[in-house]
This record gives C-alpha cells, sequence and structure tokens, in this order.
C-alpha cells in the first residue's frame, strides 16, 4: 500500500522536477558565463581596469559588494551572484505559494488531507520538498565552482549560502501561504518582502552611510558570507536562525487556521459592483490592474536607481581611460556616456516589458484552463474579441508602465544631476517597447496552437534572447548567433537614431504570429477545467 | 417547416485517439425540454461543449436555431449551465451577473431580482466565498434572466440542496412555458423525469435512443405482484421474469401483458398490483448490459 505523505513527494516531485532542471540549468549557465567572462577579460589581472570601477558605490548598490573578485569564483559571485540568486529566490518563493497555496485554492488538498495525511504532515512535506530543491540548487552551483578549479572549501561555502538562501525565502512563501489566500495574495506578499529586502541591500550598498542595513537582509548576508575572499562561515547561522524562527511561525499558523483559508482573512463582501466588470475590455481590466500596480512599482524603481546611478558611472568612466577601452574592448563603449548608459539599460527594461506583456497574456489561458471563459464566450462574445480585448489591455498596461518608468528614470537622473533630457527617457522607454511586439506576436501564435507550451517557451525565448544581446558581445559570440536575438538589432535609443527597418521588421514578425494565433486560437478546443 | 432549436448533424468528436462522440445526430423542436442521459464519460458534455462552441467538431454540425454553432447568431440565442461553475473568484456575485448579462446583452431585469429572491443568494458576497451551490445558483440566475432561447444545463443542480432543487424545476417550468428550449444533461433521473418530455441516451459516444418518456415506458418492463397463482406463470409469454412463492408471485413482463392477463382470466387470482418502470429502471435496462459495437 502507498503511503500518503510518499504518494504526496511522488505528486511534488513530478510538479517541480521539470522546474527544477530548468533553474538548475539556468544557475549552472550563468556560473559558466561568469566565470568564461573572467577569463576573456584576463582574469585577476584584467581587473586593475576595474578597480574603481569595483569601488563605486553606484556599483556596488547595483552588483553588491566585490568580494574575492581577483578569482574566478569571487568574480562570478560578484558579477552574477546577485540577479541570480534574486531569480532564484523568487521563482522558490512562487513555486512555495503554488504548492500550497495553489493547492488548497484548487481544492486538491482536501482529499489528500482527510486521508492518511493531515494538513500538518502535507505541510511539511512541501517544507522538506522546497529545503531539498534549495540544497540541490546550492549543491549545482558548488560542483559547478569546483569543476571551474576553485577551491573545494569555497565553493561548498557559496553552495550552502545559496542553498540557505533560497531555502529561506522558499519557507518564507511557505509561512504567507499560510497567513494569506488566495494563492495570488500570499504570493504578492512573499514577492513584496522578497523585493523590499532586495531594495534594502542595495541601499545598503549604494548609501555608505546606512551600510549596516546589510545585516537586516538575508542578500545582505548572501554578501557577508564572502565566499572565495575571507570564507565567513559564521554568517551561516543567520540564515539559519531565521529559517528555525519562519518555520516555526509556519506551523504555530498552520495550527491556527482552517484548510483553504488564511490566518488573516479579507473581507468578502462587496458593497457596490465595480463599474467596469460588464464589458469584456473592463473586465480584462479590473483582472490585471493589480498586476499593472505592482510591475509599475517594480519597474518605475528600478528605472530611478538607474537613474541616480547615470551620473556617478559617466563620471567615472571619465575618470579613468582604462576603463573606458576595457568596455569598448567588450562592447560596451557606448556606456561611458549619459545617453550610452540609458541606451544599454534599454536592454533591461526591454526584458521587464517583454516579461510584463507574457504575463498579462498569460491570464487568458489561466482563465481558460479553469472553465472561467467558459460562459462568457459560449454565450456572450467570440474568442477573438476576448483575444483583442486581453492585446489591447495589455498594450496599455505596457505603454503606461514604459511612461511611467520613463519618468522615474528621468527623475532619478534629475536628482543625480544628469544631463538626458526627459524627452530621451520616452525615446529609450519607447524604443523598449519594440521588443515586445514580437513577444506578444510569439506568445499568441504558441496560444492559438500549443497552449500549454505557451507561457514556458515564451519565457525561454526571452531568456535566451537577453543572454545572446547581453553576453554575446562580451563572450566575442558569432555573429550569426547575435542577429538571431531581436534585441540585437534594436538601437541604443536616444545615443542612436531610431532604426526603421529593425522596428518595420519586428512589427511585422509580431502581426505575422499574432494573425497566426488568432486564427488557430479561433478554431482550437477551448481547454476545460 | 419549424427550424429546430438544436440540431446534432452527423455529429462526430474525436480526442486523439478516442472517440467522444461518433455520428450523433439529434434535433430538437423550439420549445421542447428533452432530457441527456448517459453514463459519465459517455459524451453528454462534449455534445453540449460542440453545441456551445467550446469544442469544434470532428466532423458534422452543429445549429442552434438554424445557426451554426460557435457563431454570433447562435451565442446570442444561448444560455448555458456547466456542471462546476468557474467564475473569476475577486468578483462578486452581483458584478459576475452584471458580466455575464453584460456580454450577453439580454437581460430580463426584474426576473433577476425574482430569480435571485427565490435562489436566496446573496450577490454581494465575492466568489471565492460561494460554496458550489451558490455558484451554480449566480450562473442559474443568468442563464434563466437572459430569456435565451436555448438553455443548455449540464447537470446544473448537482451543487444544489433539495429545496433549491424545486425552485430550479419551477424555473424550468417556467421557461418551457415561455416556449424556451431546454436542454437538461442530469444524473438525477427523478428529475428529468419530472421536467422532460422527451429523453436522448447516448453511450460510449453513440446516440443509443431518443424516445418520450411515455413511448419508454410502453416498451419497458411492467412488474406485476400477484396473489393466487404458482410459478407456472413463468411459463406465460413475455414474463422474463419471476420470484415468489406457491401461491404469490412477482412478474416482470416486458412488451403486451395480454398473455399474462389472459392466462391470469383462468386463474383463481384474489389479488393484483403492477407497478411502471421508473425511468432509472429503463435508464438502467439500456445501460446494465454490456455494450456491443457493430
Amino acid at each position: 500500500m502507498v503511503k500518503g505523505p510518499r504518494s504526496l513527494t511522488a505528486l511534488l516531485r513530478r510538479q517541480c522536477q521539470f522546474g527544477v532542471l530548468v533553474v538548475a540549468l539556468g544557475v549552472v549557465s550563468a556560473i559558466a558565463i561568469g566565470i568564461k567572462s573572467f577569463r576573456i577579460i584576463g582574469g585577476a589581472a584584467g581587473l586593475s581596469a576595474m578597480k574603481g570601477l569595483l569601488t563605486s558605490p553606484a556599483v556596488a548598490a547595483l552588483y553588491g559588494k566585490p568580494y574575492g573578485v581577483s578569482t574566478a569564483g569571487g568574480f562570478t559571485q560578484w558579477k552574477m551572484g546577485m540577479y541570480l540568486a534574486l531569480a532564484v529566490t523568487t521563482w522558490i518563493t512562487l513555486l512555495a505559494t503554488k504548492l500550497s497555496r495553489g493547492a488548497e485554492d484548487d481544492g486538491s488538498w482536501d482529499l489528500l488531507v482527510t486521508g492518511r495525511t493531515t494538513h500538518r504532515r502535507a505541510t511539511a512535506t512541501v517544507a522538506a520538498s522546497l529545503v531539498v530543491t534549495s540544497a540541490l540548487l546550492g549543491f549545482a552551483a558548488a560542483a559547478c565552482f569546483v569543476a571551474a578549479g576553485e577551491s573545494v572549501i569555497a565553493s561548498g561555502l557559496y553552495g550552502a549560502t545559496l542553498g540557505l538562501l533560497v531555502a529561506t525565502f522558499a519557507m518564507l512563501g511557505l509561512l504567507s501561504a499560510q497567513l494569506f489566500a488566495p494563492r495570488r495574495r500570499a504570493s504578492s506578499c512573499a514577492a513584496g518582502v522578497l523585493m523590499a529586502t532586495f531594495v534594502m541591500r542595495m541601499v545598503a550598498d549604494g548609501v555608505p552611510r546606512v551600510s549596516f542595513l546589510r545585516w537586516a537582509t538575508p542578500f545582505g548576508w548572501f554578501e557577508e558570507v564572502r565566499c572565495f575572499d575571507s570564507n565567513r562561515w559564521w554568517v551561516l547561522a543567520l540564515f539559519v536562525l531565521v529559517l528555525v524562527v519562519v518555520t516555526w511561525l509556519t506551523v504555530a499558523t498552520e495550527n491556527r487556521r482552517d484548510v483553504g483559508q488564511g490566518l488573516f482573512a479579507r473581507g468578502d463582501v462587496v458593497a457596490r459592483p465595480h463599474a467596469l466588470v460588464g464589458s469584456v475590455d473592463g473586465m480584462i481590466w479590473t483582472q490585471r490592474r493589480g498586476l499593472a500596480g505592482t510591475w509599475v512599482v517594480v519597474v518605475a524603481l528600478f528605472a530611478a536607481l538607474m537613474g541616480l546611478l547615470i551620473k556617478p558611472l559617466v563620471d567615472f568612466a571619465h575618470s579613468n581611460p582604462s576603463y573606458v577601452a576595457t568596455l569598448q574592448h567588450y562592447g560596451y563603449g557606448s556606456m561611458v556616456t549619459s545617453k550610452g548608459f540609458v541606451g544599454e539599460m534599454g536592454l533591461f527594461f526591454s526584458v521587464a516589458f517583454a516579461f510584463l506583456a507574457v504575463t498579462s497574456l498569460h491570464q487568458l489561458f489561466a482563465d481558460e484552463g479553469a472553465g472561467r471563459l467558459d460562459i462568457p464566450l459560449a454565450t456572450g462574445v467570440a474568442r477573438r474579441r476576448w483575444l483583442d480585448s486581453t492585446v489591447s489591455v495589455t498594450t496599455g498596461i505596457l505603454v503606461v508602465t514604459a511612461a511611467l518608468s520613463a519618468l522615474a528614470f528621468a527623475a532619478g537622473s534629475f536628482v543625480a544631476g544628469g544631463d538626458v533630457s526627459t524627452g530621451d527617457f520616452f525615446q529609450a522607454a519607447a524604443s523598449s517597447l519594440v521588443f515586445s511586439i514580437p513577444v506578444c506576436g510569439f506568445y499568441v501564435a504558441l496560444l492559438g496552437w500549443v497552449p500549454r507550451a505557451a507561457l514556458g517557451v515564451t519565457s525561454g525565448a526571452i531568456i535566451v534572447t537577453f543572454v545572446v544581446a547581453a553576453f554575446g558581445p562580451a563572450l566575442h559570440w558569432p555573429e550569426a548567433v547575435l542577429v538571431l536575438s531581436p534585441l540585437h538589432h534594436l538601437p541604443l535609443v536616444p545615443l542612436a537614431p531610431w532604426a526603421p527597418s529593425a522596428v518595420i521588421g519586428m512589427l511585422g514578425v509580431g502581426v505575422v504570429l499574432g494573425v497566426l494565433g488568432i486564427f488557430g486560437y479561433e478554431r482550437r478546443d477551448l481547454l476545460s477545467a | 417547416m419549424t427550424v429546430p432549436a438544436l440540431a446534432l448533424e452527423h455529429l462526430t468528436k474525436h480526442f486523439g485517439a478516442t472517440v467522444a462522440l461518433d455520428d450523433v445526430s439529434l434535433e430538437i423542436a423550439p420549445g421542447e425540454v428533452v432530457g441527456f442521459l448517459g453514463p459519465n464519460g459517455a459524451g453528454k458534455s462534449t455534445a453540449l461543449r460542440v453545441a456551445l462552441g467550446l469544442l469544434r467538431p470532428t466532423s458534422g454540425a452543429v445549429r442552434v436555431m438554424g445557426h451554426a454553432a460557435g457563431t454570433a447568431e447562435a451565442r446570442a440565442r444561448l444560455a448555458y449551465v456547466p456542471g462546476d461553475v468557474a467564475l473569476w473568484p475577486r468578483l462578486s456575485g452581483e458584478e459576475s451577473l452584471t458580466l455575464l448579462e453584460g456580454l450577453h446583452g439580454v437581460v430580463d431585469v426584474a426576473y433577476r431580482a425574482r430569480l435571485i429572491e427565490m435562489f436566496d443568494v446573496d450577490v454581494h458576497k465575492r466568489v471565492r466565498a460561494y460554496s458550489k451551490g451558490n455558484r451554480q445558483k449566480i450562473a442559474l440566475v443568468a442563464a434563466f434572466a437572459s430569456r435565451a432561447d436555448v438553455l443548455l444545463l449540464d447537470e446544473p443542480t448537482s451543487g444544489l440542496d433539495p429545496l433549491m432543487e424545486r425552485v430550479f424545476r419551477e424555473c424550468v417550468g417556467e421557461a418551457a412555458a415561455r416556449g424556451q428550449t431546454v436542454i437538461l444533461s442530469s444524473h438525477i433521473l427523478s428529475e428529468v423525469e419530472h421536467l422532460c418530455a422527451r429523453v436522448a441516451m447516448i453511450r460510449s459516444g453513440r446516440l443509443v435512443r431518443v424516445a418520450a418518456i411515455e413511448e419508454l415506458r410502453e416498451h419497458a418492463a411492467v412488474e406485476f405482484d400477484i396473489v393466487g397463482v404458482g410459478p407456472e406463470v413463468r411459463t406465460v409469454a413475455g414474463v422474463t421474469h419471476w420470484e415468489g412463492t406457491r401461491d404469490r408471485v412477482k412478474v416482470t413482463v416486458t412488451g403486451s401483458p395480454a398473455p399474462l392477463l389472459q392466462f391470469l382470466s383462468t386463474q383463481p387470482v384474489t389479488e393484483l398490483r403492477t407497478r411502471e418502470a421508473s425511468l432509472e429502471e429503463i435508464f438502467l435496462s439500456y445501460y446494465d448490459v454490456p455494450e456491443t459495437r457493430g
């Protein structure tokens, strides 16, 4: 006879294994790219040109404090580690709420926890699975460093640190799932805490007066372990302490709530109906306003921070000719001017806008899969109308987000005394939106023909496109590879003028793919709940 | 010639290698209340989802009041209640009704208010706080208030309590009285027996019988409880089953009862009771035998 917890473990493994594999590959790839970059710049000797840059608070705010950068491991940890950690912790936090709160929301735990498995055991099994996943990712990172010839002790410490950081946020996600319902609220709260701790780390690293804040955030501890430098094992105790506290809170909270409910219930009475829900466009907008608000805040914060960094980085470049030469050697020479920096940042905004577009479009798939579109599409509007509205509302959200990010970018630059005009920031933001056109078309095409693959394949394509455009030039990848990335064809607006051919090309690709997708969507079976 | 409210024309639907519907043809006249019966997985919901335009037929066609399924004209004439109603959890019941009515374009506001009262549902609550039954009530209110020509109801009362089931029957009765067509897929056979004049039975994707309930009864087995005859009754033509003692038997007769009645006229019968087969027994007679596919 199969025992409850064992079958739950098998179920969790099935739910997670593909995601874990992809994330592990991402971790290994990021580390491999970091190590390769270190070798390309000439190792420790090549770092001399970047010495001033490494001590810049602005750069520290972006990448973290550079510890042990004269080794391939330390350099990789500094260059890739912080954003790698951000990506992996975000993923595991959302996974934690999906596996626990998500399973309660859709009722799949109802049968489970009335059998041999209690709710507490089910939660404990999820927690154990998340911790094992975190450990595996840490192990993958450590193994990658060891394989690259780094010290086993330092590599092991890095793996343990990354694993503990990931486990900490996994447990935070699980705690949020006990406190809040539904899943969207639990995920938002957990992701909000994660982002707050990351921003706190940025502030602590960027503003020397408040550097003590580094000790108030797990991302700060992640730095303070100083792997490949002084290897401070004792910092890991902080992670362990927080893990114990969060686990205890999770257990205590789980004990005090009903299955299917969060400890903090929200009012379920709506006194007056929302004015917009009676129309397709209004309904689609109301379902995405939370998403739009969150993205606007996150992207605008990032933009404002980048704006603050423009002047210090450009000033630094002007005082370090060797640094300028290094940047030029690796294809980033344009970053030594303010407009060039804004143009280079366009790459990140392009990717952010593309993910926002996919997230907004994917809500349609989620609604369809849950059966929420059955009655509206059977007795109300045509599928195409719903899809058209989804694309229109998504476009509106993108334009507003881009405009507000341009304003925030300009505001940050203005505060720091930058010399880029507000119009230039708007031009750059508009240019960053162009990449979202083929991405939307690609997603819609997949939605029309292979809907279940739409999110994964599109997200993967965005990541690959970004990696090629961001690291390809520095790693001297062949032009034949670089041209495959649509981002490679976008000029550095406002430093360079718009490229009408690129815009028209991407618009054409987007429209053709979109039309193909609509054609498929109108003809295929709707998914049923 | 009257245009059928719903016409399935040689409808076939495959899901990969699985044949969900196999050459199903059925016509339902305007104003009819038809039961759609079949065991789980027989193809009832698939047929309804094709009629709603949610699934595309592999071959064949569906017409709603003469319009191809999935077209704007067909949608405007349809109302639908699925067995498991999925709505947006953050919307209130009232917002859900506003959305569904806004998309359909037609609502009888006064009737909607009456339905909300009859079904006793708090429309100010968010959908996430609703039970399955309450979500079903919202979908039923939206469907009936739309006054659509054709109501496709796929196990619409599976989450309702007996009181609300009675309200549902009342609403179907009112809809039928107004000339609306109702197609009711249900496992509650007493409900189908009470509401429907005709039933369509489906098995493994094939339509096995379409008939009026009275017609089914005419050809169904009738049970006789007789005092005053012995086991010799089993030899009478038409008797398919018997049980009993020396002078009291229960026999089941399939087809005409004339031979039995003729036999009984020669016997010292002191008591005779008959019982017609219920729809459930008729249903089981169609499904409780191994399938033979040609």
